[in-house]
């Protein structure tokens, strides 16, 4: 028992990471149906750019700011000069998704091509704090707090602000929400920007984890889009539960009593997800008529 | 300028049958398959493992790698064909994930695929048998070479017999409009089935002939950018031509083999290797942009909104 409290707490920290990855993502899917390959390398550029600010021997918390606000200017730029006219053009999904596993490669192997493949850190992991039935790194609670925050402050703006409510609305339907004068190219660059900024915090946060690397948000893709579409696609909570339940999940399959190598963990998260999806092909929260 | 030239030639051939695999699928039914990848490894894994661990021959060990390749896509296309093409993608490349995982690491199943240790050792026998064959006179490189870009013409034939029968003609009503192939009373299910079992088994037989060439089987090989590249490959030839696999793979691998051509003085190793990538990826963007049916493909036959 004692060892599943520890393993459910690992998946609430890596799940945490993910939830706010994939709120991004399940955001810009839900309004533009752009399966975003490159999301993952949104993830490791804002982690990039914190390093260059910690490296200035800037606090983390000071470097997080530019990287954040760098981290929606290129989502919003990419937007600009790339999707937004592609879509004018009239690109089908497939080929909008071919085109970001093509930005994919670019960002990450131009990112290893400025930082090289060296591992960088925000600073020294500390040891982990004992809470009784688990232990967690002080590194590890501020991300599942940090995390849970950020969070936060996406359901309040969905649910309070003007903005998201015609976000949530164009996700719904977006010929209804055009015809009923909704600004979509203004609310679909803001949306850009949310999920820019929330990626580039997804990518410090898995930094604080330990490390930060070319790959890392590549790795931690799959485990997003996992995430999303348990939960079903374009819905921001259900990409908060399905990449909790994804996180959990995969630390648990490593369980003494299960008794599998922790390298199938992302597996068996996977194979989580495909059975999910044959009862419900939607995913948890995904609505039906969308299918 | 030789070995570039029969390397290219080669790894292109390799990747045409793979892509005239993925051609089936998404070419002329439509189908999104990211986990194309799976495939490929379940192929070279069950010719390797059937090769040395249970002394089956040359010939029955190709066989059952494309019939489990086969039996793959059956199994894939269960959960697969019930979701719409967003999810599909996704789950497709999860698939091929998982596939990896399992080989690498799978209880029980590591015992025959000797996990990251890898298998070697099968490809003697496949590589003695070019004297039996009259083909003694060319070295194990162009003996594969002849082979697998045989191999490329056999299933192009057979491909363009079949996409122009009845058979085919469904397959891309599939495509163009779903419903209005059900409503004509077809099967659509079964027939997607269909696409996706003969689309793995040729992409069984080519992760054979990549086997071979590169001698050993190990789990990391079978990255998803394997899967990546052989789209590539497609959609830069272009999809739903019988010629799009090979003329995409040629010009695929001719740039990319090319930058390992590219003077040490200019780039260093690992700068090399990482431009390569920018440059794949950067050409996957492009094609996209500029030519989204590829070189050869047809605007009429491209399929759009999926």
């Amino acid at each position: 028992m004692a060892e599943a409290l520890q393993l459910i707490a690992n998946g609430v920290v890596i799940g945490s990471v993910v939830a706010v990855a994939a709120v991004g993502l399940t955001l810009v899917f839900g309004i533009l149906s752009l399966i975003n390959f490159a999301h993952g390398d949104y993830l490791t550029l804002g982690a990039f750019v914190a390093v260059v600010g910690t490296g200035l021997g800037l606090p983390l918390i000071v470097a997080a700011v530019p990287a954040i606000l760098f981290g929606a200017a290129f989502a919003g730029g990419l937007e600009k000069v790339l999707w937004g006219p592609l879509r004018k053009r009239g690109a089908s999904t497939v080929n909008l998704l071919i085109v970001s596993i093509g930005l994919a490669l670019v960002l990450r192997y131009t990112i290893f091509w400025i930082f090289g493949a060296d591992v960088e850190r925000y600073g020294p992991v500390s040891r982990r704090i004992d809470f009784g039935p688990f232990a967690l790194t002080p590194q590890e609670i501020i991300i599942v707090v940090g995390s849970a925050a950020a969070l936060v402050g996406v359901a309040l703006l969905l649910q309070k602000t003007r903005i998201g409510k015609a976000m949530r609305a164009l996700s719904d339907n977006r010929d209804l929400a055009e015809a009923s004068g909704i600004n979509v190219d203004r609310i679909t660059m803001v949306t850009w920007l949310i999920a820019g900024a929330l990626t580039a915090y997804g990518g410090i946060m898995l930094g604080l984890q330990g490390r930060v690397y070319g790959n890392m948000g590549w790795f931690l893709l799959l485990l997003i889009f996992a995430g999303v579409i348990l939960g079903g696609i374009g819905s921001a909570y259900g990409a908060m539960i399905g990449s909790l339940l994804i996180g959990v999940t995969q630390e648990l399959s490593t369980h003494s009593l299960i008794g599998l190598p922790s390298d199938l963990k992302m597996g068996v998260a996977f194979l989580v997800l495909i059975v999910v999806l044959l009862f419900r092909p939607q995913g948890i929260m995904g609505k039906k008529q969308a299918l | 300028m030789i070995p570039y030239i029969e390397s290219v030639v080669l790894t292109a051939g390799i990747f045409a049958l793979m892509a005239q695999g993925l051609n089936v699928h998404w070419g002329f039914t439509g189908l999104l398959n990211f986990g194309h990848v799976a495939f490929f490894a379940v192929g070279a894994y069950t010719m390797g493992i059937l090769n040395t661990q249970f002394g089956v021959g040359l010939l029955p060990s190709f066989l059952a790698a494309m019939v489990a390749a086969t039996l793959l896509g059956v199994i894939v296309a269960l959960p697969a064909i019930r979701l719409r093409t967003d999810y599909l993608a996704i789950v497709t490349v999860t698939i091929g994930e998982i596939f990896r995982l399992v080989l690498k690491s799978g209880p029980g199943v590591t015992e025959l695929t000797r996990g990251p240790r890898g298998i070697r050792g099968y490809s003697n026998e496949f590589f003695f048998l070019r004297e039996d064959i009259g083909l003694g006179f060319l070295d194990p490189d162009q003996y594969l070479l002849v082979l697998v870009w045989a191999t490329v013409a056999i299933v192009g034939v057979l491909l363009w017999l079949l996409i122009k029968s009845p058979w085919g003609r469904v397959l891309k009503g599939i495509r163009e409009d779903e419903d209005a192939v059900r409503a004509l009373g077809k099967n659509v299910t079964a027939y997607k089935m269909q696409s996706f079992a003969l689309g793995a088994g040729i992409a069984g037989l080519a992760g054979v002939f990549f086997a071979m060439d590169i001698g050993s089987l190990a789990p990391d090989t079978y990255l998803p950018i394997i899967t990546f590249y052989c789209w590539t490959c497609l959609m830069l030839g272009g999809a739903a031509s019988h010629w799009g696999p090979i003329v995409g793979g040629l010009v695929f691998w001719g740039i990319f083999n090319g930058t390992l051509y590219i003077p040490n003085e200019i780039l260093s190793g690992a700068e090399a290797a990482y431009l390569r990538q920018i440059g794949v990826g950067a050409l996957i963007m492009a094609i996209m942009i500029f030519r989204p049916q590829g070189i050869l493909g047809s605007k009429e036959e491209m399929v759009l909104d999926k």
